[in-house]
């Protein structure tokens, strides 16, 4: 073994060099303090913010724009994720093969989106709300330069029905028009930022102690419309206007007791899905012309007339008023009517729609008492109803009135309403003179679904008295039976009390009168016993005919008879006649083979025959009803087999049907 | 009780007296012991670290499946939505008549297929 020799390490060298050596640790310790001080403390928060831009990133939890539903619960408006292509200009190494393999995949021409390509070397959109197969394909090219963004498309399932109150969004999610425009704010979702680790490779991943946040819906809104009544009505004035060439055309359909709109359109249609990218400022896409448009009502203003004059005591119903034999003199007007009338009773004025007996009507109450009444109805004020765009109308001021503008004022001209503004002041009317504002919105819902908040008509007075009220309504009544001007007006079984209109269109050009264009109107409401419904019906310039009675009154007849099956009214008239050819039975004996039986089966039934000869020769007028009917009881009596099942088994149900489906 | 004093120091192997036994017998049954010591201390502090690690290593990995989980809800809740949509297609009136009237030769009733029931 080795000998210990101190000598040996106690020479200078040696501690010189064990010096020298303790020196460099202990100075590159030092180095090392210092270093980590620096980081730790003097350079901190630079370097945890150079930490945290490597590994978090924030990401944007979706908001969905909150839907819009109908009163039944359908979907009008929903918003879905759809991607959208952008590009970074400078990371894209060949534009034109790039903007080739593009166009076969977009269906858009390749120089336009080289163009885009190529205009920037930022940021630039290529195309936005890509479908889902378009997406799909980008994908697969896996271009540098190319990314896909997640976005929001509104939808609206039901195409054009309502579509001019639901209105539509731009691009970006904001409300242009409608119900969308209107309740934006509570409408538009709100997107959250969340914070999220990822990796070098860019793969997310998620340390908080928090769950994820879920993708949150924004309020919704439960319209009052009804998309079945909406689409009746839709179909049935799509048949008039077509039927008649009319320039334009509207409905609106509203509860009687609450004054919630159920239906609502113009025509032509406007379907939501279909919105160009540019729009033209004076294109008049989505405008809602049943509350943006006055037009001159006509014959319909009557009953607001009437009910003024009877409500103030100034006539009575039995009351006579001479009517001119056709033509009266106003100063240097002359006021016609289009049938000529001697002595008529006010009832007989609105009946058979007296211009003159209107004109003296209006003279006779003064311009001061009508005005005040024209203003009680709703008309030159908004209806309050929760859409952009309402026109309040144009009622000139009574101060500015002439005799003659008074006169005419009576009959409906030197004024303008909106077809929403007639609709409400006719509600007043049925639902007793008291006044309501139009309501288009019901409730603000969660995203569940649930209310939260209620909406109710605010605007609520007393515009005529209940007695008038029910006068105005008899009156109205007679219209729409035998003699009157709109007796197409009456759906089958039920009692309708409504006006007609045929209003001569001012031409822009000539400032006068145009000689062959009209607007035809019916309004009124219906069962007029216990009014459900509150129906206006306007076409604008028909062509080959012109009165209310007979192009408005149809449609009018048309949405009632859909309409009040499906809302559960049943018909009220005890012993109206059926059209020739239907058959009559109790309502619990019937089958369903009588009811869907085909004509070949139908007609090997006993008595089919002389039931069908009986029906076709009596006429359908009230007195004879009753003898059809016992005649066809008499030779269609219930099938045996069908008199041994359940009564319930056949009995009508159609409060109880299920929702949407029709 | 003075036996007791006197076997203390071989008792507690601490011979004070035996300057020989304290240099070649204590020395390694210390340092033996505090070895054991440190290996044990050493093994408590390695597991430990690994468990450290493996915890670590299970939370990242639990990251990138709930990333991936939320990746996958969203993409549901998407289908969900066009679905949706797509179930609110199929109860259009309009759809459905034509439906009726071209797959299912459905029209509306002439007059002598009606029954009115009273």
């Amino acid at each position: 073994m080795e000998r210990h020799e101190p000598r040996k390490f106690l020479n200078s060298r040696y501690w010189s060099c064990r010096v020298l050596f303790h020196f460099l640790v202990i100075a590159g310790l030092c180095a090392v303090v210092v270093k980590a001080f620096r980081l730790q403390v003097i350079e901190h928060s630079f370097w945890v913010d150079h930490a945290n831009a490597c590994l978090n990133t924030k990401f944007i939890v979706p908001a969905y724009r909150g839907t819009i539903y109908d009163r039944q619960g359908r979907v009008l408006s929903y918003s879905v994720p759809q991607r959208s292509l952008y590009a970074f200009g400078s990371k894209i190494e060949n534009p034109s093969k790039i903007a080739a393999l593009l166009s076969h995949v977009l269906n858009e021409p390749a120089g336009t989106i080289e163009k885009k390509l190529t205009s920037s070397g930022h940021f630039v959109w290529i195309k936005r709300q890509l479908t889902d197969q378009q997406a799909t394909e980008i994908e697969k090219l896996k271009t540098p330069g190319l990314n896909l963004a997640d976005e929001y498309k509104r939808f609206y399932p039901y195409r054009q029905v309502g579509g001019q109150v639901v209105g539509f969004v731009n691009i970006d999610g904001a409300g242009i028009e409608g119900v969308e425009k209107s309740f934006d704010d509570v409408l538009k979702g709100k997107p959250m930022p969340a914070n999220q680790l990822r990796d070098g490779g860019r793969k997310p991943l998620w340390i908080n102690s928090s769950a994820p946040p879920e993708p949150a819906e924004s309020c919704g809104v439960r319209l009052t419309l009804d998309t079945f009544i909406e689409y009746v009505a839709e179909c049935e004035l799509e048949k008039a206007a077509q039927k008649y060439n009319a320039r334009a055309a509207e409905v609106v359909v509203m509860d009687a007791g609450t004054f919630e709109v159920l239906a609502m359109t113009s025509w032509p249609f406007f379907d939501p899905n279909i919105i160009p990218e540019k729009k033209d400022p004076k294109d008049e896409l989505g405008r809602n012309h049943a509350i943006s448009d006055a037009f001159e009502p006509g014959s319909t203003f009557k009953v607001f007339l009437m009910s003024g004059a009877l409500d103030q005591n100034l006539v009575r119903a039995n009351d006579r008023i001479f009517c001119e034999n056709g033509s009266f003199k106003l100063a240097s007007n002359s006021i016609k009517d289009v049938h000529p009338h001697g002595w008529l009773t006010m009832q007989e004025v609105i009946k058979y729609s007296s211009n003159i007996g209107a004109a003296k009507i209006a003279l006779h109450m003064g311009s001061e008492k009508y005005s005040r009444y024209i203003h009680d109805f709703g008309f030159g004020s908004l209806t309050g109803i929760a859409l952009p765009g309402e026109f309040k109308g144009l009622v000139r001021p009574q101060k500015r009135w002439r005799p003659i503008d008074l006169a005419t004022t009576g009959f409906g001209q030197s004024i303008g309403v909106t077809t929403l503004q007639i609709t409400n002041a006719i509600a007043v009317i049925a639902n007793g003179g008291q006044y309501g504002g139009a309501i288009i919105a019901s409730d603000i819902l969660d995203s569940q679904g649930s209310s939260i908040e209620q909406i109710k008509s605010i605007q609520t007075r007393r515009v005529i008295q209940k007695r008038t009220a029910d006068e105005v309504c008899a009156m109205m009544m007679l219209v729409t039976q035998e003699g009157g001007t709109g007796v197409n007006a009456a759906p089958e079984g039920y009692t309708v009390a409504g006006k007609t209109g045929t209003a001569q269109v001012m031409d822009r050009t000539t400032k006068h009168y145009a000689s062959n264009k009209y607007t035809s109107v019916f309004t009124g409401f219906v069962p007029a016993e216990k009014p459900k419904l509150v129906i206006t019906v306007v076409v604008h310039e028909p062509q080959g005919a012109s009165y209310g009675g007979v192009v408005a009154a149809p449609v009018f007849r048309n949405i009632a008879a859909k309409a009040l099956p499906y809302l559960g009214v049943m018909p009220s008239v005890p012993n109206s006649a059926p059209g020739p050819n239907v058959r009559m039975t109790k309502a619990s004996s019937a089958g369903p083979a009588n009811a869907t039986g085909s004509n070949k089966a139908s007609a090997e039934k006993p008595g089919y025959k002389s039931a069908q000869k009986t029906a076709s020769k009596k006429p359908a007028s009230k007195k004879s009803s009753g003898a059809v009917t016992r005649d066809a009881k008499k030779v269609q009596p219930a099938p045996k087999a069908t008199r041994r099942e359940s009564p319930e088994k056949y009995s009508l149900s159609v409060g109880k049907r299920e929702a949407g489906v029709y | 009780m003075r036996r007791a004093k006197e076997n203390a120091s071989i008792l507690s192997m601490k011979p004070e007296s035996d300057f020989n036994f304290q240099h070649k017998h204590s020395t390694p049954v210390r340092m033996w012991a505090w070895l054991a010591s440190a290996i044990f201390l050493g093994a408590v502090f390695v597991t430990c670290a690994v468990f450290y690690v493996w915890l670590y290593v299970q939370q990242v990995q639990n990251g990138y499946r709930l990333s991936k989980s939320y990746e996958e809800s969203e993409l549901y809740s998407t289908v969900q939505r066009k679905l949706t949509i797509e179930w609110s297609r199929f109860r259009d009136p309009q759809r459905l008549g034509e439906i009726g009237q071209n797959q299912f030769g459905l029209a509306p009733p002439r007059p002598d297929q009606k029954v009115v029931m009273r």
